[in-house]
């Protein structure tokens, strides 16, 4: 906790700090090494640096993204993870604004059906969903929106209801005594200060939706494969695991979310904080 | 800021829009057929060759899914419950079809139907017909005649025989498998049988193909007819499957600890390297051998034997033939695509087009009597079946697989079979829990 | 103020309130219900009582997995949350590089269970290789990389909660104990952790629940091989559903056995981590 005076204090620990990170980093170096080497060698060696035997150049890249799609799964995976974010962002933080702001056995009700949503493990809900989501033609990349808008309505509820309840009533009731209507007085006034819950929410949920692999795998797997499916299905779908093909799409899956993250970094790193002392 | 997040989600909306927009199209084209496959082996066959072809000759769409290997069953009950479920699908023998009962529809007027040869290996209920084979198949051991040449012909070889088709019992192929490991250096093998795949998804050869020779014995000895349920299932003859299974772990490729991240395309791909001379498959194979890249086996080299276990009279019998592919149209949907169905199986198999494609890329010998003799498939496996079906003398043994009460059973046998293979079971115990197993799974389906 | 509000009920409402309904109450609700029921599809039920619940323990593939779980979680709670302590203690001790630190232990958490799953099934067998072994030949190489996976996937995350608490203590805190003569073992057990109570509480609560429900990487790391042995709950209930005919009705049962035990487990850990905070503070 407090600075460590001695120098040599610094230095063992710098050391320290400097291997564990390389532990850290390892698993997704050694990945991306394999992912260059041909794939009868990726099993049995996986620590040897690909040599001239067994380099393949982009040849796994080319034919891992050809036999699973690569670029629709990218297209899909972005696509769904934005707009529910944008859905769940919107709707929550008004939901979650009403059910401070308005006290009755309704909301309270709600409030607590929400944050029980929370704790259920997916595997409760996931044959039913699934078949009435296809009852309800939303078994397609703009339908699985709603189902996202739902699963993440009690995480997004929760958090921006916390915020709310410590912003002063003052502000608010001023407003609406102006002669403000509640769309008004949310949109113009209550909105500019959820900025940071904001973006909480949406880093947690972006970070869900762009991995999650159960709910869109029984909705719309079969015909639009989303990057966690279409990795999947690597290993079933052509009779045995092409490891070369697998190493190349594992990287491919990893990069967008680690530029993300080195560009968001700051906001991302809050958001986590934030999200749990909000819990 | 606002303005460039604007701009970012405007772009992106751009670049998403029309990817998704574009699946979206696919499930909405007028006529379209959508046939759920089984055969991960064969899918890119449909894909890329068949349905472009199917489309240019009649304008119909094919839609074709491959589930992932091990999955069918389970892909198929969710496809079958959404709103735009499969017109073509398969059932896999009595078992199968009890439970897509409520889907399959009667094909006696079909087109399809009528080219059947044999119409009494069709599967149905009562008068109706619902299910209708479409490859025959055989599997045993498949051998690379070359190395067993070479073997033969090591001055110091252990047994008095000269050629592989002189093996007609098991007491003599496991002296000769057993004396061509020890002697793997000198024929350039890594062991005499490629891999016993373990790996999910890829235990079907012992969980249902391999098991199918106890089954088939004990089922004759208690004179239960081909095809008939029974409860009554022991498995007595569980002390020869395990002399074969044995065999095939213990003169390996690979070492027995491995076995579990194996897989049949793995196990293919070592005998076509050259890296194994014996590998248990089936016919449908042959497109795993020829295909791989570097394959060092002749095509003439390529053969069977019949899976031999130390049963008496074994002398007598062939390859285990039969069928567990049977396709079937979904009766829930329009009568309309029911008949588009009918068109697609109807042009597979009859069309000049369709039946080329069957003959040289799916490699199916079909029961169907649109195929003259010359259009049967020539790759080497699918030559040996119809050898060893022909042969004087030889009984070929039927696949009575088809009556196991549940795939929950399978799943069972090869979760034993690997506890026994990591030496956490004794052979006796996979005895009694495959019997045991057998007994509860046909109460819980009957 | 709050009558005007409740006027535009529905604006606000009812956009997250349908999807909520739509994509979790209503099927919770079929859920729990069908679990009395025989079904192939949601519509074609017949009730059959108990005998669904009944029909989980014909075999000990659930008990085995609430074990395994439970094995599990322990452990992977334990281990976490020590490794990520440790580490936010060495990032609070103003050594050089602990941005770059904090970005490379926090990174695999940003990672997806099915990849993650795949990374860790290619080093596991890689080094199981020379042993002449892979991940699925024995359960104890499963558990274990099931272990290994979980503490490197989360405790980046845990840590950085730590370090938040940390940094939230007072300064005067630590000077006044300091200024009593309190050495650093002193320090930590006396001020440190009391003060960080609430962030204990939270990352062990985050810990607990997302070990218990694990699925992804279960899947794609094991698949529950060998024959089930490493198959943990979630992926046992979705076995139950999707993989075997006729046990749709079980399958929907185990889950609400699985929701109570979940539900349980958060909210003692929750009740009595209150209770200590309360003592802390």
């Amino acid at each position: 906790m407090s600075t460590p005076k001695k120098r040599s204090h610094q230095i063992i620990l710098f050391v320290l700090l400097a291997i564990l990170a390389l532990f850290f980093l390892a698993p997704m170096l050694i990945v991306f090494m394999n992912s260059f080497k041909s794939k009868f060698f990726i099993s049995s060696e996986p620590f040897k640096f690909p040599n001239a035997d067994t380099f393949t150049g982009r040849e796994n890249y080319i034919e891992g993204a050809r036999k699973i799609k690569f670029a629709n799964a990218f297209g899909y995976s972005l696509f769904i993870t934005v707009f529910s974010v944008i859905g769940i962002s919107l709707a929550t933080s008004m939901l979650g604004w009403y059910l401070t702001r308005v006290k009755t056995w309704f909301t309270t009700t709600v409030y607590y059906l929400l944050v029980f949503s929370m704790i259920v493990p997916f595997q409760m809900v996931m044959f039913t969903m699934s078949k009435t989501a296809n009852m309800l033609h939303l078994d397609n990349p703009i339908g699985i929106l709603v189902l996202y808008i739902g699963f993440g309505a009690g995480l997004g509820t929760f958090m921006f209801s916390g915020f709310i309840k410590t912003i002063p009533l003052s502000l608010e009731e001023a407003a609406m005594i102006d002669g403000a209507t509640a769309p008004q007085t949310f949109f113009m006034i209550v909105y500019p200060m959820l900025k940071s819950t904001a973006i909480t929410v949406a880093i947690l949920n972006a970070m869900w939706v762009w991995n999650d692999y159960l709910l869109p795998y029984l909705t719309i797997g079969i015909e639009y494969k989303t990057i966690p499916v279409a990795i999947q299905y690597l290993r079933g779908g052509y009779g045995a695991v092409d490891m070369g093909a697998m190493m190349a799409m594992l990287v491919l899956a990893m990069i967008p979310i680690i530029i993300f993250y080195l560009a968001m970094q700051k906001h991302i790193i809050q958001g986590v904080i934030a999200g749990a002392v909000k819990g | 800021m606002k303005k460039t997040l604007l701009l970012c989600l405007l772009a992106l909306m751009v670049v998403g829009v029309p990817l998704f927009a574009a699946g979206v199209q696919e499930s909405a084209a007028p006529k379209e057929v959508y046939f759920l496959n089984f055969k991960p082996e064969i899918a890119d066959v449909y894909e890329s060759k068949i349905a472009p072809v199917f489309e240019q000759e009649t304008g119909i769409k094919l839609k074709v899914v491959t589930a992932a290997s091990g999955t069918y069953a389970q892909t198929l009950k969710s496809e079958l419950a959404k709103s735009n479920p499969p017109v073509i699908f398969q059932t896999n023998g009595p078992v199968g079809l009890k439970d897509s009962l409520a889907y399959t529809a009667d094909l006696r007027g079909t087109e399809f139907y009528k080219i059947l040869s044999d119409k009494s290996m069709a599967l149905g209920e009562g008068d109706q017909v619902l299910a209708i084979p479409y490859a025959v198949e055989g599997y045993g051991i498949i051998y690379n005649d070359a190395i067993m040449r070479a073997y033969f012909a090591l001055p110091n070889k252990a047994v008095k025989i000269n050629s592989a088709d002189e093996i007609n019992n098991f007491a003599t192929l496991k002296a000769v498998v057993e004396d061509m490991q020890k002697n793997k250096a000198a024929l350039g093998i890594q062991g005499v049988f490629a891999s016993t795949s373990m790996a999910a998804g890829n235990a079907w050869r012992w969980e249902t193909h391999l098991v199918n020779v106890p089954i088939y014995w004990e089922l004759r000895e208690k004179n239960i007819p081909f095809g008939e349920k029974t409860r009554n299932f022991d498995f007595t003859y569980s002390a020869q499957m395990k002399n074969i299974f044995d065999l095939y772990l213990n003169n390996s490729t690979t070492a027995k600890g491995l076995l579990g991240a194996k897989s049949v395309d793995d196990a293919m791909a070592e005998f076509a390297l050259g890296q194994a001379a014996m590998v248990q498959n089936g016919n449908w194979g042959a497109s795993q051998i020829l295909g791989v890249k570097g394959n060092k086996v002749a095509d003439k080299d390529i053969k069977f034997m019949p899976i031999y276990t130390g049963v008496k009279g074994e002398e007598k019998i062939g390859l285990c033939v039969g069928t567990e592919n049977y396709l079937c149209i979904n009766k829930q949907v329009s009568a309309e695509q029911q008949k588009l169905g009918d068109q697609f199986l109807t042009w597979l198999f009859s069309s000049p087009s369709g039946k080329a494609f069957v003959k040289n890329d799916l490699m199916f010998i079909t029961p169907f009597n649109t195929f003259a003799d010359n259009e049967l498939p020539t790759d080497p496996l699918a030559k040996d079946v119809i050898r060893w079906m022909n042969k004087d003398g030889v009984t070929s043994l039927s696949w009575d697989f088809s009556i196991i009460p549940s795939k929950e059973w399978k799943n069972q046998m090869a979760a034993a079979l690997g506890d026994y293979i990591a030496g956490r079971k004794s052979w006796n115990e996979v005895a009694a829990h495959g019997a045991d197993v057998w007994k509860r799974e046909f109460d819980l389906t009957n | 103020m709050q009558k005007s509000i409740q006027k535009y009920a529905a604006l606000f409402v009812l956009p997250a309130l349908t999807c909520f309904v739509i994509a979790f109450l209503v099927p919770m609700i079929m859920g729990v219900v069908l679990s009395f029921f025989r079904f192939t599809t949601v519509l074609d039920g017949h009730f059959i009582g108990m005998e669904n619940y009944r029909r989980i323990f014909i075999d000990r593939e659930f008990t085995n997995a609430l074990i395994f779980n439970i094995r599990f979680t322990l452990i992977s709670v334990v281990t976490i949350n020590l490794g990520a302590f440790a580490l936010a203690l060495l990032l609070t001790a103003g050594i050089k590089g602990t941005n770059v630190f904090r970005t490379i232990f926090f990174m695999p958490n940003l990672i997806g269970g099915i990849v993650l799953g795949w990374i860790w099934n290619l080093i596991i067998n890689g080094v199981l290789y020379s042993k002449g072994m892979t991940v699925v030949s024995d359960p104890k190489y499963g558990f274990w990389g099931l272990v290994v996976l979980m503490n490197w996937q989360n405790i980046g995350y845990m840590m950085v909660i730590y370090i938040a608490g940390i940094q939230n203590i007072p300064v005067e805190l630590i000077e006044a104990a300091k200024i009593d003569g309190a050495g650093q073992g002193t320090l930590l057990k006396s001020v440190i952790i009391p003060s960080i109570a609430p962030s204990i509480t939270i990352c062990t609560f985050l810990t607990l629940t997302s070990g218990f429900r694990l699925f992804d990487q279960n899947l794609a790391l094991t698949a529950g091989d060998p024959g089930k042995q490493t198959e943990m709950l979630a992926l046992n209930i979705f076995n139950t559903f999707y993989g075997r005919t006729g046990f749709e009705g079980v399958g929907q049962a185990k889950a609400v056995l699985f929701t109570i035990l979940v539900a349980l487990i958060a909210l003692t850990q929750l009740a009595f981590s209150r209770k200590r905070e309360e003592e802390a503070a």
